[in-house]
């Protein structure tokens, strides 16, 4: 029986403590009219107008959920899950829920701003949409001419669009984010697991297939918060016999719904998969048969410099149709005695040994493996992770028996400097037992893929010579002092949740001549933008819709539920707007109505029969042809490297010592850092389920349940002088920021941990991101997805706030 | 006879509150007020956890009118205005309310809420379903069960939005149905046994 009951009849005390209204800082949201006093007073007729409208919420939380839209005399009033046969797919959150309020909320921007006081100072005055499009593309025009066409940088988030495909920085010729995941974040684990098979990142699999693993070690990913949709899949596996086991420092909602949680010292994660691995290797818990027909192990490589042996030979280029030297790796070949070519007819390639060739020793990649992988002890595991031996040993026994899958997210280990040696341990662990390929196994981005379906949609023709210009993550940008960037545009708040270390950020900014931001909400970096453009949420349209895409088996388009509140635009049409004056407006679809019959042009069978009318007809979201079944087949052990066999070991890392993983302690949170007598406690950020990142900030249903605050563990608090509910400090020097503190035992001693990012008139002005590492190793530029910001590998001190 | 009740799956639910928000939404109930809740067991903070680190466990529990057979409410109500209909709800006549507030402290579940004030709502308008009463000034609310809803065969809107299935709505008077079914298994619990109020509300874990 629960003591809240017991007690006091469950403490109504915090329960009636309404969210207040906290004012937003500066002029920008002091000039903006109430919901109330701006909307037209609902008229006192009989029969109020009530209709249905159905839409697609955020991407970012990567959901996709399909909702219900009821709108009585002009104002959204309910929201549902869209009824879908496949219950999987009929799906709301509180937040989505939440927007019955949000959208009208105290944080919307409501009309075009011209900042008249200094940057920062939140000093501004409203403007017509005519102006600032004239402000826009003058301070675009300018650059262009006197800096050259790359001096402008254009980029896009998904919280300030609508999903009709950017257009402006590929007509203009601007600078933007190379994207494809070379944000700079989110995907330094996908830089060491991708490489060994390229089936992925996202699950070679989806979620679905969970029911058919035996284990699912499910590491850093609060997948239960930050994708609630897919708690059924989570959920279902358990009821199916699956073991979820949860590797995160912090007891989060999902390790204490898991069937296991294993505690692990921040940022150690790859001491734990090594020593799990080097376990399965002497304990010969790998898969020998697969290891020799599928995979790379086989392969000699020179003892010595770490090369793999190969032969060349000519082929065809299948992608320009032009002959070619291709590598074909030599394997020991026990009948001959010899190197043969891997692939050679009826050779029995070796798995273990040393063998010289023309006079070098060469050994097989196992071989360098087994070698390399014998110092990664059970002990010298737990020393670093914290995590005893012997349950090391039974997460490898766990993991080898399979089948297994390994599910990350893109937080944890992903925002540490060694993020990639985590993802490499998890593709290396799989090769060597087999978990991968088949029914239950496999190892990504579970919590992102819930469906095998990627239809080619089509798009808006553009001019031959129209293409942005490539740079680099915003990051390198900021971090760059030669960089050409005189005017920016950002369509949400990418400089402070896309940049750790916001100073550096902030001298960023201020190097520029023109900084525009568009977004839903009066956002961070509001304050310091020379304009602030006000744009629709989801659930506005100028048009009959605002956008058209596929998710979840589905295409789904989002269909007007409102006319734009307040003076808003959709991010289409603010683009259109910059563009006409810029002289480009005729390169433009009339409307979205236009552009989403050119998205739905398409000769892809598995979105045939699907239009626009269609859509309309179907409350917004059509299932794919041919998409019922949503586990699918194995994907079978082939991959698609260019020996087609899985490649765990990766040559082109052995300038770093990184071939196969190698330990490697995170940057700053390494536990002999020196700095830390200084700096003591690691701190993390990691997303919420009332939060897509700093959206949500302002959604008053939301704050009733959570402001932003600092968890501590109460020990460290106690050690302190802190007390729950105390006004702190966090503090390195790198910044501060500046927050209430909450005691909680679910966080490890010797760390901080906030849900991440607010928006600043929440934290006293202050951000978290004024104390994140914004050293990234320069490994990541010789892998697939470049370098990552290391946010969460931060030490800072926590003290009383004015102390 | 007729008992509609919700079954809720504790280990199923993950504590995201989209219960709390739905029935707000639904019930166009006003700033400051929920009718439903999700509590973190035996902790002040949301989502904090019992024990020492690493011995440590979390459990949520969403709570509203746990729709009693032997309601403490309906017995101190000293207008009537509380009573039982024929599907089994305790529902509040809000025309017969006087405001007394006798329900509320005789309620072991801290279930109902009072408009102390006129109700206020951020939006600047009423939202939910156009079926809901309005309440006002002095009137006591709390779950109907959603009465709007499942009068029309429709599940409360906090089982309809539920995103990991943990909420089972259904007649405990048919012994076939899911929610029966659960009401049978070992570990089905009712809060507050020892005060005989008989909720018709039940958990499994």
């Amino acid at each position: 029986m629960t003591e809240n009951v017991r007690r006091g009849f469950l403490s109504r005390r915090g329960f009636l403590k309404a969210a207040g209204i906290t004012a937003a800082a500066g002029a920008v949201a002091g000039s903006m009219s109430t919901a109330e006093s701006w909307l037209a007073p609902a008229k006192a007729i009989a029969q109020p107008e009530e209709h249905v409208a159905c839409t697609y919420h955020n991407e970012h939380c990567l959901c996709n959920c399909v909702l219900q839209c009821t709108v009585r005399d002009g104002r959204l009033v309910m929201i549902q899950p869209r009824p879908n046969d496949d219950h999987r797919f009929q799906n709301v959150c509180c937040k989505g829920i939440s927007e019955i309020e949000h959208i009208y909320g105290e944080a919307r921007l409501q009309s075009p701003l011209k900042r008249v006081g200094e940057r920062g100072s939140g000093e501004f005055e409203a403007i017509s949409w005519d102006e600032a499009f004239q402000m826009i593309a003058d301070a675009f025009k300018n650059s262009q001419e006197k800096y050259g066409k790359d001096s402008v940088w254009i980029q896009y988030s998904t919280e300030a669009q609508q999903r009709f495909t950017p257009l402006l920085a590929d007509i203009i010729n601007s600078a933007t984010s190379i994207g494809g995941g070379h944000d700079g974040y989110d995907m330094g684990q996908v830089n060491g697991a991708l490489p060994a098979t390229f089936v992925g990142p996202f699950g070679p699999n989806t979620i679905w297939d969970w029911e058919n693993a035996n284990v699912v070690m499910n590491v850093n990913c609060n997948i239960l918060e930050t994708g609630m949709m897919w708690s059924r899949g989570f959920l279902n596996a358990q009821k199916a016999g699956t073991k979820i086991i949860s590797v995160d420092p912090r007891f989060s909602t999902t390790a204490a719904k898991s069937d296991q949680w294993v505690n692990i010292e921040p940022g150690t994660d790859p001491a734990l998969f090594l020593a799990m691995i080097n376990y399965v290797l002497e304990n010969k818990l790998y898969d020998e048969e697969n290891l020799i027909a599928n995979t790379q192990m086989v392969f000699l490589a020179d003892k010595k410099t770490g090369a793999v042996l190969a032969n060349t030979a000519k082929a065809l280029d299948e992608a320009t149709g032009e002959e070619t030297e291709v590598s074909i790796p030599l394997v020991w070949d026990a009948a001959k005695r010899t190197a043969s070519p891997h692939d050679a007819k009826g050779v029995t390639a070796s798995l273990e040994g040393e063998f010289t060739v023309d006079g070098t020793v060469y050994e097989t990649l196992f071989t360098r493996c087994k070698r390399e992988m014998a110092d990664y002890s059970l002990e010298w595991a737990e020393g670093i992770t914290g995590i005893p031996a012997n349950t090391i040993a039974q997460l490898a026994e766990d993991y080898a028996k399979g089948p297994s899958i390994i599910n990350f997210g893109v937080g944890g280990i992903d925002k540490f400097y060694n993020g990639d040696v985590a993802g490499h341990c998890y593709a290396l662990i799989a090769t060597l037992t087999a978990n991968y390929g088949k029914a239950g196994t496999g190892y990504g981005i579970y919590g992102y893929h819930v469906s095998n379906f990627d239809p080619a949609l089509g798009t808006w023709a553009l001019p031959k010579d129209a293409g942005a210009t490539h740079v680099s993550a915003f990051f390198d940008m900021v971090h760059n002092p030669d960089s050409n960037i005189h005017a920016a545009m950002f369509f949400g708040d990418i400089p402070t949740q896309k940049s750790a270390n916001w100073n550096n950020t902030l001298d960023w900014i201020n190097t520029l001549d023109f900084l525009c931001v568009a977004d839903i909400y009066n956002s961070s970096v509001a304050d310091f933008c020379d304009l602030v453009l006000p744009v629709c949420s989801k659930f506005e349209c100028q048009d009959e819709v605002g956008g058209v895409k596929y998710a979840n088996a589905h295409v789904m388009a989002n269909l007007k539920v409102l006319d734009p509140l307040f003076e808003s635009k959709s991010d289409f049409y603010i683009e259109k707007g910059i563009a006409e004056v810029m002289g480009f407006g005729d390169l433009y679809p009339a409307d979205g109505v236009e552009f989403a019959d050119a998205i739905l042009s398409t000769d892809d069978p598995l979105v045939k029969g699907i239009t626009l009318e269609t859509l309309k007809a179907n409350n917004g979201a059509q299932r794919m042809n041919g998409t019922e079944d949503l586990i699918g087949g194995p994907v079978g052990m082939g991959c698609h490297t260019a020996s087609g066999k899985a490649q765990p070991y990766y040559e082109e890392l052995l300038e770093f010592g990184q071939a196969f993983p190698a330990w490697e302690a995170p940057q700053e949170a390494s536990a002999d850092n020196p700095l830390r007598s200084k700096y003591p406690l690691q701190f993390s950020q990691s997303r919420s389920r009332f939060r897509v990142h700093a959206a949500y900030s302002g959604a008053k249903w939301l704050k009733q349940f959570y402001e932003p605050h600092v968890e501590m563990n109460p020990a460290d608090a106690a050690a302190r002088g802190l007390a729950d509910g105390d006004m702190v400090e966090a503090f390195n020097d790198r910044g501060s920021f500046k927050t209430k503190l909450r005691l909680n035992g679910s966080i490890r001693p010797g760390g901080a941990f906030m849900f991440d990012n607010t928006y600043r008139q929440y934290m006293d002005g202050t951000m978290i991101q004024s104390v994140t590492n914004d050293n990234v190793n320069e490994r990541g530029r010789a892998q697939i997805m470049g370098p990552q910001i290391p946010f969460n590998d931060t030490l800072v001190e926590i003290k009383k706030a004015g102390a | 006879m007729t008992r509609l009740a919700i079954a809720i799956d504790k280990h199923r639910c993950i504590g995201c509150n989209t219960c709390a928000l739905a029935c707000k939404m639904q019930n166009n109930v006003p700033d400051g007020m929920l009718w439903n809740r999700v509590l973190t067991e035996d902790c002040e903070l949301f989502d904090g956890a019992v024990g020492q680190y690493p011995n440590l466990s979390r459990s949520y529990l969403p709570i509203a009118c746990q729709h009693c057979e032997n309601a403490a409410c309906l017995r101190a109500c000293p207008t009537g205005a509380t009573y039982r209909d024929d599907k089994g709800r305790v529902e509040i006549d809000y025309d017969k309310c006087i405001g007394c507030r006798m329900c509320m402290a005789a309620c072991p579940y801290n279930a109902r809420a009072f408009n102390w004030n006129e109700p206020s709502r951020s939006t600047g308008f009423s939202y939910g379903d156009a079926r809901v009463p309005e309440r006002g000034k002095g009137i006591m609310e709390k779950c109907t069960l959603c009465k709007e809803r499942t009068d029309e065969g429709d599940e409360p809107m906090c089982v309809h939005c539920c995103p990991a299935d943990a909420r089972i709505f259904g007649d405990l008077d048919d012994p076939d149905s899911e929610i029966s079914k659960l009401r049978r298994e070992q570990t089905a619990h009712v809060l507050l046994e020892d005060m005989g109020t008989r909720p018709q509300v039940f958990y499994v874990n």
